[in-house]
């Protein structure tokens, strides 16, 4: 099975505006794995704290090798999303509302459970106090 | 400072770190869920664990049965918010079936005698957690030791933080909890946002 597979990705700001956008990019040097299966973008909140955790995906991309759209994928691959009004990103004691870009990778052969996870965070708010 | 806007920190002891299944069953041994597996079966699939609020039942219940692969399993999960048997979940079940009831005390006792009278009527196992005995074989019981706790929260713990630790007697706070890691686990949770807290 393939090494780890190396991923960078970058946000332009971690510091973003209700409908706004969310603008980066993310590459994978020297191409992902030949045997990869998916890559999937998101980008989604998500409550974290105490209680039942909560979950809100606002982008979603997925690139497949069973249906022929990895080898479209850019690489390096620029995305700009347009973000929704709320929620806005809050550190409470009780409840902490996370926003984060993620990219997913899976590799191996069917029913591997290799899986890589890159995760970007930053503030949704109608001003930016980082 | 206005918590709005705020990059969040995460806590170690938020729910997604320390809920059922999060942090694995700690055995005394290093065979504990495999010797569990072999006890069920020598009582055909009928056996409790029972151990205190917050100690660690379900968490051993979502371990133990994806280990039981010679049973095919309905999972019921009771509490005080879902106390409702849902009578559906024994239509169907028999031999080579496990039935596995989390919160098995939530449900009255003339619904218990049924369910297990069903589970031995069909040759269906019957696992139950609960609080107390409900008169199955006991196959595991829960308490939790300071060490074990003690354990825990270091793995939580990033590095560099011990201290949040500081003062804070693990002993005690089981004691005070009545046994509940859970309990205790959230109290690091506030004392972690009190310790983190930039206004602190």
């Amino acid at each position: 099975m393939t090494d780890e597979p190396d991923v960078q990705l970058e946000l332009a700001t971690i510091a973003c505006v209700p409908q706004g956008e969310l603008a980066g990019v993310f590459v994978f040097p020297g191409g992902p794995p030949a045997d990869t299966r998916s890559i999937e973008f998101s980008v989604l909140w998500k409550t974290s704290g105490r209680g039942t955790e909560d979950l809100g995906v606002v982008h979603f991309q997925a690139w497949k090798a069973t249906d022929n759209t990895l080898d479209a994928m850019p690489n390096p691959h620029s995305f700009s999303i347009k973000l929704p009004p709320t929620p806005w990103s809050y550190d409470g004691e009780l409840i902490k509302i996370h926003w984060l870009a993620r990219i997913r990778i899976r590799w191996g052969e069917d029913g591997s459970k290799a899986e890589l996870v890159r995760d970007a965070e930053f503030t949704l708010a109608p001003v930016s106090r980082s | 400072m206005s918590r709005v806007g705020r990059l969040p920190r995460v806590n170690p002891f938020s729910t997604h770190f320390v809920q059922p299944g999060a942090i694995p069953y700690q055995f005394a041994t290093p065979d504990g869920l495999a010797a569990l597996a072999r006890r069920l079966e020598a009582t055909q699939g009928f056996g409790e664990i029972i151990g205190p609020h917050g100690s660690g039942k379900s968490t051993l219940l979502a371990s133990l049965l994806p280990a039981l692969r010679e049973w095919q399993i309905r999972h019921v999960r009771l509490n005080t918010t879902h106390r409702r048997f849902p009578n559906a979940a024994l239509r169907l079940l028999g031999s080579g079936w496990l039935l596995a009831i989390d919160g098995f005390e939530q449900i009255g006792p003339v619904q218990r005698w049924r369910v297990k009278r069903h589970c031995r009527r069909t040759g269906c196992g019957l696992l139950i957690t609960a609080h107390r005995s409900m008169g199955l074989p006991l196959l595991h019981d829960t308490r939790v030791t300071p060490a074990t706790a003690a354990n825990i929260i270091r793995e939580l713990l990033p590095a560099g933080s011990e201290q949040t630790l500081a003062g804070f007697d693990v002993s005690a706070r089981l004691r005070h909890h009545r046994g509940s890691l859970r309990d205790v686990l959230f109290e690091l949770y506030d004392r972690w946002e009190a310790c983190d807290s930039p206004a602190a």
